[in-house]
């Protein structure tokens, strides 16, 4: 049967290949006009722990990903017994041979849960002893009783093979082991090679003789593979829409996002999910043109997170659209300034990327719970404006209106991006430039008189200068200032420095657009609201699609500002729906917190999940499904994901 | 022609009487005028302390930022904007202290601005505990027991740190300090000036009698001896001129050991200046970004007047097309 998605997950141990492998995969697919989502799962590590990848495709548009898998190529022991019990019947699993007979006990990556949770899915007990015994032949073995197809591939075999008949040392195609196991995965599912091979030549264009190695392993593992073809229950064709899409990950979105928006200055200091980010923008520094462009993007590695983000709003202050990009433990060093720029009216824009917390928590998977501390982020009452993209494409635009929002109403802008979706993989419609509309806010002109960057104004937004403007002399200081920004600690214009400082967040609220700030999907009055923001957009969108072909009336409401919070328009939503039910990605449910505090609405129906792994769209759907038969049911706590 | 009196404001003044920071001010304030740097195309940033209200007293464009951060503001502007002339007027605990990791990583760059330390021994803003600065078992007014850590050279730091102008004033040898600050600024490069200054609040033991030398009695004339000297009276050569490694190594060497000269006798003057060093905006127009020297980033046109992106984005995007 040709299934509607396909899900493929490639893994092995960290510095395998598996990124190379998963690049491929999913640019052969998107060569045969498919659309893919991809999510990488990895450790802190550099090189030897269990890393893997899930690539989603489909005809349509793919948001998330689900917990079966129907093909998996292993690299490694581990990748088995952390899988093949993932893999539906009539699925396949890719292994080489030499490993079926290691030991649980032989694995020394594996963590003794780990090796529980196996022993569990055998019905074996776990004593005492009796672990090192169970092999992975055993795994597998319970795997094809359960309808999986083993599909053992040789690849040192088919390496000598290749090498002897191009003549060159089998040894240099142990690299291609990667696109062994791409060409094997998509023989199972009987896929054209012919993708695989144009992806191939795109990857190595210009290294001739490394793309004919490639070519040639490729056949050779996809000849080979084919033999286990009849007994797979799923075909993947290619697709027909030949729209141009963009395939890439979300800091490339961001990042494309923000030199499209102008931006032209960031700072950082190296922090996993975040650092490709701007480690991309010094890549792409004249944007593709070479040194002779006269458009650049100044990126400079700084010696913390406290010069990063002070060295953004120097720049800032000099006129140049600036920010910085950072994960939890760089954030936390930010605050101070955070606050500086708070009260200093500066343009500024944070990405945070969000991972799995407290301190450094899980450096490299995906949480939801920097909510309240970036809303809370800085001592004292200062305005700025938190919002959150809720997929790759969002991404991209809302990069650039971060910039509009920081100048507009020159405060510090924080965009939250997740790590799923910072490492996570998407074909999506290529970015519309049109859209992307460019507003600076209010910029001295002239000169007239002494400069008052700090005017009281109607609306709080005084016209600024940037430092080197004539006529625009001016002071800052963190110190509470007068109009000119020299120092004062009287009652009265602290009183109206406060105010028209807040006032800028009012005026921000009646400014950006509701499209902005939230999302419903759904029917009018559903029996069911879910609530969620970020990540959680792509699997809540698709448990939405599930549970409304099983006849239920469910909506899905995506918050995405969460300051200024559009506190109205969710009270609205909320009271035309029978039940709320949210979906976060952290412990505590922050977003029902948010809104608690700011609608007095309680929801009282939570969905949460914080092993660091993002939600999946069946164990959603199964949750909601519970929840939604058993009214009594408070909370749900997903875990699915190795 | 732009007078002194141009670059003076008219805020209300709240150091202590007696404060070195007047000196280091109107050494400021002497050097911009000298130099003709017009207000507008000036930064004068600073962190926080008594030193951080430096800039609210001078008519330029003034950054009182945060505590120890200042230098690192200072940097993301000239960056952003290598035409304007960037000062950072320091605290000695500001710099050295909470601000030592830009202080340190500063050096390494090479970034064209001139750092001025405001360099009193102590933390006067927050009633006189010990700086940075301070010696190993001093004990001035402020401190409840003697200061149980040792100090930091600032001089010998700047040096080893990469700084390419590293020179020490004193607050009340105003001439003398406007000419180092002057010389700082038109040095290409990061430059730092430790000034000693005294604090007369908090600080009873380095106070201008000390620095004027009033307990040192010269036996011949019974006058006093002046504790600072001017190091170029010397014949002390601190300038690099070919750039060689072994030269450098040299100059810097000989910086350092002259900089641990302290007591009775106390240099001031340039120790160290090598012009040999690329700038951080040197090194990414030379080797990666050429027109940042000629467009700076500020300038840089972003939108067109639609307001949709004027930067051609297609070659960027084509990488990702599939």
């Amino acid at each position: 049967m040709s299934a509607d998605r396909v899900t493929w997950v490639v893994g092995g141990p960290q510095g395998s290949g598996v990124d190379s492998a998963a690049t491929i995969y999913a640019r052969a697919l998107a060569e045969g006009k498919l659309q893919i989502y991809g999510e990488r799962e990895y450790y802190s590590n550099i090189k030897g722990e269990h890393s893997y990848y899930t690539v989603v495709a489909s005809e349509g548009r793919v948001r998330s990903r689900p917990s079966s898998v129907h093909v998996l190529a292993t690299f490694d022991e581990e990748t088995i017994v952390k899988h093949a019990f993932d893999v539906v019947k009539g699925g396949a699993i890719i292994y080489d041979p030499q490993v079926e007979n290691t030991l649980l006990s032989q694995i020394p990556t594996l963590e003794a849960e780990a090796v529980g949770r196996v022993l569990a899915r055998l019905g074996r007990k776990e004593e005492e002893g009796k672990v090192g015994e169970v092999s992975v032949k055993e795994v597998l073995s319970y795997a094809e009783s359960a309808g999986s197809v083993l599909a053992p591939v040789p690849y040192s075999d088919l390496t000598m093979e290749v090498g002897h008949k191009l003549g060159v040392d089998p040894g240099r195609l142990t690299r291609s082991v990667n696109v062994m196991a791409v060409a094997s995965s998509l023989s199972l599912v009987g896929y054209p090679l012919e993708f695989l091979e144009a992806a191939i030549q795109k990857q190595f264009s210009g290294k001739a003789a490394a793309a004919n190695e490639n070519v040639a392993a490729a056949r050779a593992s996809y000849e080979y593979a084919s033999r286990f073809r009849p007994r797979v229950s799923f075909t993947l064709g290619n697709g027909h829409n030949s729209e141009q899409r963009v395939l890439l990950q979300g800091t490339q979105a961001v990042a494309l996002g923000k030199i499209a928006a102008g931006g032209r200055f960031q700072s950082y200091y190296p922090i996993s999910p975040a650092t490709d980010e701007s480690f991309f923008l010094e890549e792409y520094e004249t944007f593709g043109r070479g040194n002779t462009s006269s458009d650049y993007f100044i990126v400079v590695q700084s010696e913390d997170e406290i010069a990063a983000v002070t060295m953004a709003i120097g720049a800032s202050l000099a006129g140049v659209r600036s920010s910085t990009a950072t994960s939890g433990p760089g954030f936390s060093l930010m605050m101070e300034g955070i606050g500086w720029a708070g009260i200093n009216e500066v343009p500024l824009v944070i990405t945070l990327y969000q991972r799995g917390g407290p301190s450094t928590g899980l450096p490299t998977r995906s949480e939801q719970a920097d909510l309240l501390f970036a809303l809370n982020a800085g001592h004292g009452d200062f305005p700025k404006i938190v919002f959150a993209s809720g997929d790759i494409e969002e991404c991209f635009y809302d990069a650039g209106k971060a910039f509009n929002y920081a100048e507009k109403y020159q405060m510090p802008v924080i965009h939250l991006v997740e790590k799923q979706l910072a490492t996570g993989t998407v074909t999506i419609p290529p970015f519309d430039l049109s859209k992307v509309n460019i507003e600076r806010g209010k910029l001295l002109s002239g000169s007239n008189g002494p400069f008052r960057r700090f005017k009281i104004t109607e609306d709080g937004v005084s016209p600024r200068s940037i430092l080197g403007q004539e006529g625009g002399v001016g002071w800052y200081t963190g110190d509470e200032h007068d109009e000119f920004g020299h120092i004062t600690e009287d009652p009265d214009t602290r009183k109206r420095m406060m105010e028209k400082r807040m006032r800028k967040l009012e005026l921000a609220a009646r400014e950006i657009p509701l499209q902005d700030k939230m999302t419903y999907y759904g029917p009018s009055r559903p029996d069911h609201l879910i609530v969620g923001w970020g990540g959680t957009k792509g699997p809540a969108l698709d448990a939405l699609d599930i549970l409304s072909a099983r006849g239920f009336s469910v909506g899905f409401l995506q918050l995405k500002m969460m300051q200024p919070f559009p506190s109205d328009e969710v009270t609205k939503v909320i009271d035309s729906a029978g039940e709320v039910i949210s979906v976060e990605s952290n412990f505590t449910g922050q977003l029902a917190q948010l809104i608690a505090q700011k609608t007095g609405h309680m929801i009282k129906r939570q969905i949460h999940k914080y092993t660091g792994r993002p939600i999946g769209s069946d164990e959603l759907v199964e949750a909601l499904n519970d929840m939604f038969r058993e009214p009594d049911r408070r909370l749900e706590v997903l875990t699915v994901g190795a | 022609m732009l007078k002194l009196t141009d670059y003076r404001t008219e805020i209300h003044n709240n150091w202590c009487p007696g404060c070195g920071d007047f000196g280091i001010l109107s050494a400021v304030q002497m050097a911009l005028a000298d130099l003709q740097i017009p207000p507008h195309q000036a930064a004068v940033f600073s962190g926080i302390g008594c030193s951080g209200k430096t800039p609210h007293y001078i008519n330029a464009y003034g950054i009182h930022t945060l505590h120890g951060r200042g230098l690192a503001f200072a940097q993301g502007a000239k960056l952003a904007n290598p035409e304007l002339e960037v000062l950072l007027a320091a605290g000695d605990g500001d710099f050295l202290g909470i601000g030592g990791n830009h202080a340190l990583h500063a050096g390494r760059r090479n970034i064209d601005l001139t750092v001025i330390i405001h360099d009193n021994f102590v933390y006067g803003l927050t009633k006189g505990q010990a700086s940075p600065t301070l010696g190993l078992g001093v004990k001035t007014k402020g401190l409840a027991k003697p200061n149980i850590q040792q100090d930091i050279n600032p001089i010998s730091l700047a040096v080893v740190a990469g700084y390419t102008f590293v020179a020490r004033g004193y607050a009340y040898d105003t001439r003398h300090l406007k000419e180092l600050i002057k010389s700082g600024i038109k040095h290409k490069g990061s430059a730092l000036i430790d000034v000693l200054q005294p604090c007369p609040t908090y600080d009873d033991i380095h106070t201008k009698d000390w620095y004027a030398g009033t307990d040192l009695k010269d036996p011949k004339t019974g006058r006093s001896m002046p504790r600072t000297y001017h190091l170029e009276d010397t014949g002390f050569d601190p300038v690099v001129k070919t750039g060689k490694e072994e030269e450098v190594v040299q100059k810097m060497t000989q910086a350092i050991t002259k900089s641990f000269e302290w007591g009775d006798r106390i240099p001031i003057g340039v120790f160290y200046q090598n012009s040999f060093v690329p700038t951080f905006e040197e090194r990414l127009a030379e080797t990666r970004i050429p027109a940042l020297l000629k467009t700076p980033a500020a300038s840089m046109r972003i939108a067109n007047p639609d307001g949709t992106p004027s930067l051609d984005m297609t070659p960027l995007l084509s990488k990702f097309t599939v």
